[in-house]
């Protein structure tokens, strides 16, 4: 039945915002994780990309997650003389994650997703409105 | 006489339909809102004179049986297609999902269905008034 479809369809859109909301949280987290030695390189931000995939049973693009990779973007370079993670000439490689664009991508995800959670609500009003044909 | 082959009847449960598909594309798009290179559907809309022109399919005459029918099955009356919109705007992503239109579609869709659900029982009642159900008023 194409409602039910519709449903399933948005609870796969769901799912995948929901693991972007995870990569968000992880990059959120680990934005202070250093190495464990001068040498080792700190935590490096996880990106995250969608693709859509045709599922030929309700023959329709759901979303999928496609790919969790890593940022190459350089690590940013902070002096601290005292720290024990210091180099030699006294600076420390911390992790290249931005708050500021975390939480712009958290926002998206999460608009995303109520948009998801809409259309779950109107598909759900439109079955609702077709089962009260029979109650007239 | 078929209940479901009334005018009204046919015509309410064909928008139902067509509006029930409508909103799976909808959903699609909305559930792709975020990936890369994904560009918006569209149903094709029920318009009368599409319909009209579809209705007529043209089948060769077979006056022998050995003539073949061909493989090409008429067409029904609802357009199964989902056509690629051409959109006034597209995210550097290559994606052109606008979420605004999706959602508006998305309650315009809604509120058409509830008229054709109305319209629906509306003709049930009416058909109920005719039978002089006692139990109905």
């Amino acid at each position: 039945m194409d409602l039910t479809n519709a449903i399933k369809i948005s609870a796969s859109g769901m799912r995948a915002q929901g693991t972007r909301l995870r990569v968000v949280a992880e990059n959120v987290a680990n934005a202070e994780s250093l190495g464990n030695t001068p040498a080792d390189d700190p935590y490096r931000r996880k990106t995250i990309t969608f693709e859509n995939e045709i599922n030929r049973k309700l023959n329709a693009d759901m979303v999928r997650v496609s790919k969790i990779g890593r940022d190459q973007g350089d690590f940013r370079i902070v002096y601290e003389p005292h720290h024990p993670l210091a180099d030699e000439k006294g600076y420390i490689k911390m992790p290249n994650v931005n708050t500021l664009i975390e939480m712009t991508d958290m926002r998206e995800a999460e608009r995303s997703y109520e948009a998801n959670v809409s259309v779950i609500e109107s598909s759900k009003s439109l079955i609702e409105r077709t089962l009260e044909l029979l109650r007239a | 006489m078929d209940l479901a082959d009334m005018t009204l009847f046919k015509m309410a449960r064909q928008k139902m339909s067509w509006l029930g598909q409508r909103q799976t594309v909808l959903a699609q798009n909305i559930a792709n809102a975020n990936t890369p290179n994904y560009r918006s559907k569209e149903l094709q809309a029920l318009d009368f004179d599409s319909a009209l022109r579809e209705h007529k399919p043209v089948q060769m005459q077979a006056t022998n049986k050995l003539h073949l029918s061909g493989t090409v099955t008429p067409k029904e009356h609802r357009e199964e297609k989902v056509r690629l919109k051409d959109v006034y705007e597209v995210n550097p992503d290559g994606n052109s999902v606008i979420m605004e239109e999706q959602l508006m579609k998305v309650s315009e869709t809604q509120m058409q269905y509830q008229l054709a659900a109305g319209v629906y029982q509306k003709n049930m009642k009416m058909f109920r008034l005719a039978l002089g159900n006692p139990n109905q008023n």
